[in-house]
């Protein structure tokens, strides 16, 4: 659907020929993503001169999806402008052309599992000394006492690397103490990057850390980009971190300055990952000399939506909508009532099919699974509705948890062996899957440089059928000879899963992993030209991946991983003080709290045409016990509408 | 501001087995046939050229145990920036850099200057099967250190458009085909005029053909006959119509004829003309094409559109083919003024003669395999660089395709030399493929002589101090051997040529040319007659000389009477008085060196 762009967009879109910089400040519903897209068609098509690139910045791979979907009419659009998230600019566009220049000879792999990461941790904290003495935590005798400190410890350790890397520290090679670091957390820090380095392997933050160190070792490079990405657009500023911001700056030195920033400083929701909105709201004001703009026209949500966004948020709900729409609350006295009833609800919007307005029927609105929606603060707030989906006739099979990243964690033995020998093929210097691969089988693991050769001829294990260890070791052979074959390779599977002789459930399970990685392989041939189908290319497609297929099923997604979408209908659950706003929130104070408020202003946002909040009055506790609960405080202008 | 592949490596094609060779705005490759110059040309056509040419098996190199050391063929290009004289140049401009690609395949090397450069590899697979090329970056040139792979070759081959002009171009054969660049200029017709204009053309063809057929008997009948057709088809349409002149302005170029009128003879149809006219007049025809598409882009980018920009790049196979050497001469001069960037490969010393010394590049056969060379100006002055460039030119460029070429200081021996070759060998200079050039005491010929892999010899007078010192010296910083040293004197004495000539018995010879030369001019018979007294006395004179004043009096007189006393001294009785001893040393080195037999 076509729309003209509002004067206000327009204005934005035109605003001084894309040249020098500027903060779009843009409500929820206010048409940023619209904006983007036209700024970068308006700069594609009506520039005189033709010859430079864009750099389009978002901060999901969807909102990159939809605009390069819109523009795809553009001729040479994927050669004249990169519209991608931050980590795939970095990944793709630094750090893969010139990691040379940081002594990297082969592309690092990404690790994006926390295990594995934990892995690294603990090797690193057993390699030395003391480390290994404060894990230990000797003076504790209680076993869980002792379990509940050091992961802890870990959780604390793995934070402070991950502050560390997104604060972009670099220590120098000989440096036994940083900063004010202390040595403890010096050898930490270096250590378990030279783990990782030695693995040929890199976390999320080395991404940005790795592209950050290309540009500011190498003003050459950063003036490279400077003269390609004449103009740069950058989405969710809000949520920009110091990493990020730095980047940004690096490539546009002082004499670039046409830079965009499109964010929304009420919708900023990811301040535990080091985002903050000082670096659009001050920096980039300071650093860029930015003219600011605001759009707070929200035509996304009905009338009666907007009124509770301005409730939640100042500024939230500006706007007027053809739809007055539905906003409602409702009280249940568990959180049994609650799922039951939404469950209905949901299966009476399916039933109908449309949204309509008495005296508006002229304007028609389609309803399907796919544009429902069920939020809530934190996925634990699901699991009875979990529970009650599971095993309801008609919506059992139609429903799945967003995950922020989604990723291919195979249940079964079978697929789980095969897929950490993909990464071992991909990678030969990793030895932490290598390693995983023989705990796994519950064999002695071979230390050796031959990993591949020495994967390839595993012969025995009591875990797995010989039948079935020599099918995984016949594919992985095949893989090795042809990188690009991973596809067949799979429906090969599928027919001698027969002849393994396990468990019938085991059997499914396999059946289920094979599907799994075969959708997965199938959106990346989709999206990747011919000569890049290798399994090389796919581990780095599964680790950045977060796309989903637009399936015909009900989202139950957390606030943060339902960032940017929208829906015709929303329900938020649980909205119980504690919950939400997270009782941690209410014990930090002011800052923390406007987060949560943000955190509602988002969730509410989501919604087009109706969202109803609910929340139980009572909850059973895990160890059985019912506590009474209250009403979120960011309820208490809000009629509760009772319909039990 | 242009972009110019200025480095091409080649790895296992056909007769090249591994070498690099700097190209530059304009490139002349020389040497002997079958030392690789086509295949450079061919390797840089398969990459870049339009219409792909498969490589298959036979392509890889050989070596001369007959076997293939590799299985895959490499060819690595690098392009840069240069400015308006051929420069390099720090970093390129637009439009160029976005049309070569994003930031990511730009590498900066030691001097931060920027590049571009990416390896093509085609390898076999299974019976022998070309596999798909693959390309990769190149991040280090000298290092070979390669990069990710590269995405954009299809932009460089746009971008460069590698057009090959092999040997057997023919302009005939060009207006035939769409493909040429005739063709293709000719196609153009249609857009090339104004709307109005065309209209009016369009009225005047169809005025013509109604002319040409009302009037004519033949074609009225014939136009008759086959409106019977009409009623057959019964269709609507204006049916049968005869038309001489193509209908439509867009078919006027199928049946255009070039004509050409030498001085004085009718104007002819190139089909009259011979190969050496068609073959150039084709070349040129490339000129004009890559003039106009130069040309229709710089009026774009005047008026702000968008345009592709070009940078053509010519392989071009002896040009010189079929024509004149004073046509070949011409040729050098239009070429250089084509746009792009050129490689030529050429036998023509006309052509090469006219190219500066660092344009060229020797190819040649060292061992087993082949070798390029070019030429190191570095350690010269531009004096010296003046007068290689004279030389050449002297020789008409001969001398950069002889076998061996022999340098003397002076211009007597350069005149006098060639005849006791003709007389010791039985032929020519010319026939044998050996230059006598005067150089001067410094030589600096030499350099050339030495890249180009040429045979050489030195016929130094080695008379005065000076010449002793000046060739020692040469000798020793190139060092040279002096085993194809001719030294006219040893150590003590400082005899000049004629004076050893003297010494040696040959001194009537000497006196009779230098008589010859004296001898006036006369009016007439009568006059001669009158006059034949006086010469006689005069004649007298010169033999009663001693040796010392005769010899002072010719010093002045030298140069002429080095061409007319070789030819007295050859006619001697005695053969082995007809070359004198220094010369016969001189001679025999060169048969031993080169292989050739004396008559």
């Amino acid at each position: 659907m076509k729309q003209a762009l509002s004067t206000e967009q327009a204005n934005i879109v035109l605003h001084n020929e894309g040249e020098e910089a500027i903060l779009v400040e843009a409500s929820a519903g206010s048409g940023k993503t619209r904006v983007l897209t036209e700024r970068v068609r308006y700069l594609l098509t009506e520039k005189k001169d033709k010859y430079f690139s864009v750099l389009c910045l978002t901060f999901t791979n969807k909102a990159a999806d939809e605009m390069k979907e819109r523009l795809e009419k553009i001729p040479k659009l994927s050669e004249r402008v990169f519209i991608g998230n931050f980590h795939d600019f970095c990944l793709q566009k630094i750090l893969r052309p010139r990691r040379h220049l940081i002594g990297l000879q082969e592309m690092p792999h990404i690790f994006e599992k926390r295990d594995d990461l934990k892995k690294i941790l603990l090797d690193t904290l057993y390699s030395n000394e003391l480390l290994k003495e404060i894990y230990q935590f000797s003076e504790i005798t209680d076993t869980k006492e002792k379990e509940k400190k050091q992961t802890a410890l870990v959780d604390k350790c793995l934070n402070f690397i991950s502050e560390s890397k997104r604060n972009l520290e670099i220590v120098p090679e000989y440096t036994t103490e940083w900063k004010n670091w202390g040595e403890k957390n010096t050898f930490l820090y270096k250590e378990y990057c030279t783990k990782l380095i030695n693995q040929n392997a890199m976390d999320y933050d080395d991404i940005l850390l790795y592209a950050y160190r290309i540009l500011n070792e190498n003003p050459q490079i950063a003036e490279l980009c400077r003269k390609d990405y004449q103009y740069i657009l950058i989405d969710e500023a809000q949520d920009l971190n110091y990493a990020q911001y730095e980047i940004i700056k690096t490539i546009c030195g002082t004499s670039h300055k046409n830079v965009l920033m499109v964010g929304d400083p009420k919708q900023a929701i990811y301040s535990f990952n080091g985002a903050d909105t000082i670096y659009m709201q001050k920096h980039f004001i300071e650093d860029f000399g930015a003219e600011k703009f605001e759009i707070k026209h929200n035509y996304r949500s009905a009338q009666k939506i907007l009124e509770l966004a301005q409730n939640i948020q100042k500024n939230g709900g500006i706007g007027t909508n053809f739809f007055e729409g539905i906003a409602e609350l409702f009280a249940f006295e568990d959180e049994n009532e609650e799922a039951e009833w939404i469950i209905n609800k949901i299966k009476y919007w399916q039933e109908k099919g449309i949204y309509v307005e008495e005296g508006k029927e002229e304007v028609k609105e389609d309803i399907s699974l796919k544009n429902i929606a069920v939020l809530a603060r934190n996925k634990y707030v699901f699991s009875k509705l979990i529970n009650y989906l599971e095993t309801d006739e008609i919506l059992k099979d139609k429903f799945y948890l967003r995950k922020g990243v989604e990723q291919f964690e195979p249940d079964s033995i079978f697929m789980k062996v095969f897929d950490l020998g993909l990464r071992v093929l991909t990678n030969p210097a990793d030895t932490l899957h290598y390693k995983q691969i023989f705990s796994e089988l519950q064999i002695p693991y071979l230390l050796t440089e031959e990993r591949i050769e020495t994967l390839l001829h595993l012969k025995k294990t009591d875990i797995l059928t010989e039948n079935a260890l020599q099918t995984i070791v016949e594919s992985w052979k095949k893989l090795k000879e042809n990188p690009k074959s991973l596809g067949k390779i799979l429906d090969d599977l599928e027919p001698k899963i027969d002849s393994f002789e396990i468990h019938e459930e085991e059997l499914q399970k396999i059946v289920f992993d094979i599907s799994q990685l075969q959708k997965y392989w199938n959106v990346f041939i989709r999206q990747e030209p011919y000569e890049k189908q290798d399994i090389n290319n796919f581990r780095y497609f599964l680790a950045l991946n977060s796309t989903q297929e637009n399936k015909e099923e009900l989202i139950l997604s957390t606030i943060h991983a339902s960032k940017g979408l929208e829906f015709e209908i929303v329900f938020l659950m649980g909205m119980n003080q504690g919950t939400f706003p997270d009782f941690r929130a209410m014990e930090k104070g002011k800052k923390v709290l406007q987060e949560e408020k943000n955190n509602a202003y988002v969730a509410v946002t989501r919604a087009k045409r109706c969202i109803y909040l609910t929340y139980p009055k009572n909850k059973t506790m895990p160890w059985g016990k019912i506590k009474k609960q209250e009403r979120s405080i960011f309820l208490e202008n809000f009629l509760e509408k009772n319909e039990i | 501001m242009n972009i110019l592949i200025d480095k091409i490596r080649i790895k296992n094609f056909r007769a090249l087995q591994e070498v690099e060779v700097d190209l530059k705005p304009i490139t002349l490759l020389v040497g002997a046939n079958n030392a690789g110059k086509t295949t450079l040309l061919r390797a840089l056509h398969t990459v870049l050229g339009v219409s792909k040419n498969q490589l298959n098996k036979d392509d890889l190199f050989i070596d001369k145990s007959g076997h293939q050391p590799s299985k895959s063929i490499i060819i690595d290009i690098r392009i840069v920036s240069i400015d308006e004289n051929g420069e390099r140049i720090n970093t390129f401009e637009q439009p160029w850099r976005s049309r070569l690609g994003g930031q990511e395949i730009f590498q900066i090397d030691q001097q931060s200057k920027e590049f571009v450069a990416f390896r093509v590899e085609y390898s076999f697979g299974r019976e022998d099967t070309p596999l798909p090329a693959t390309y990769t970056l190149i991040t280090d040139w000298g290092k070979e250190k390669l990069g990710d792979e590269f995405k954009r070759i299809s932009n460089i081959r746009d971008l460069l458009q590698m057009y090959l002009i092999d040997a057997q171009r023919d302009l005939q054969e060009d207006t035939k085909s769409r493909n040429s660049f005739f063709g293709k200029l000719v196609s153009q017709l249609e857009q090339s005029y104004e709307e109005k204009d065309l209209r009016t053309l369009q009225a005047l063809i169809e005025e013509l053909n109604n002319t040409a057929v009302s009037n004519s008997e033949v074609l009225s009948h014939l136009k008759e006959k086959l409106s019977e057709l009409n009623r057959t088809t019964q269709t609507r349409g204006e049916g049968v119509s005869i038309n001489p002149f193509p209908k439509h302005i867009r078919d006027l170029h199928k049946g255009m004829k070039v004509n050409f009128q030498d001085n004085g003879s009718d104007s002819f149809g190139m089909e009259y003309h011979g190969m050496g006219t068609r073959s150039w007049a084709s070349i040129l025809t490339l000129g004009a094409y890559l003039d106009w598409e130069i040309q229709r882009r710089s009026e774009l980018e005047k008026t702000g559109k968008e345009f592709e920009p070009i940078s053509p790049l010519i392989g071009l196979e002896e040009p010189e083919a079929h024509l004149h050497p004073n046509a070949q001469r011409t040729l050098y001069s239009q070429l250089k003024k084509f746009a792009g960037q050129k490689i030529i490969s050429t036998h023509s010393p006309y052509i090469a003669g006219q190219a500066d010394l660092t344009e060229l590049r020797h190819f040649y056969k060292a061992e087993d395999s082949v070798v390029v060379s070019q030429i190191d100006l570095t350690q010269l002055d531009r004096k010296e660089i003046e007068i290689i460039k004279s030389n050449i030119e002297s020789s008409k460029a001969e001398v950069l395709f002889s076998k061996g070429v022999v340098m003397c200081e002076g211009e007597t021996e350069e005149t006098a030399l060639p005849i006791f070759a003709k007389a010791y060998f039985g032929k020519s200079n010319f026939e044998l493929g050996i230059e006598f050039i005067k150089t001067g005491k410094f030589y600096p010929l030499l350099t050339l002589l030495r890249f180009l892999k040429i045979q050489y010899f030195i016929f130094s007078d080695y008379d005065k101090p000076d010449v002793k010192s000046t060739l020692q010296n040469i000798l020793q910083k190139n060092s040279i051997s002096d085993e194809n040293i001719i030294k006219l004197n040893d150590e003590t004495t400082q005899k000049n040529i004629e004076e050893y000539l003297y010494d040696e018995g040959y001194h009537q010879e000497l006196r009779n040319s230098y008589k010859i030369v004296k001898e006036p001019i006369y009016a007439n018979e009568q006059h001669k007659l009158a006059k034949q007294t006086d010469l006689e006395k005069e004649h007298q004179r010169i033999d009663n000389l001693g040796k010392e004043d005769f010899l002072k009096e010719l010093e002045s007189w030298k140069a002429k009477v080095a061409s007319i006393y070789p030819y007295l001294i050859v006619e001697r009785k005695e053969e082995n008085e007809r070359i004198p001893p220094k010369i016969r040393e001189l001679f025999e080195k060169i048969s031993e060196k080169l292989g050739i037999k004396p008559s």
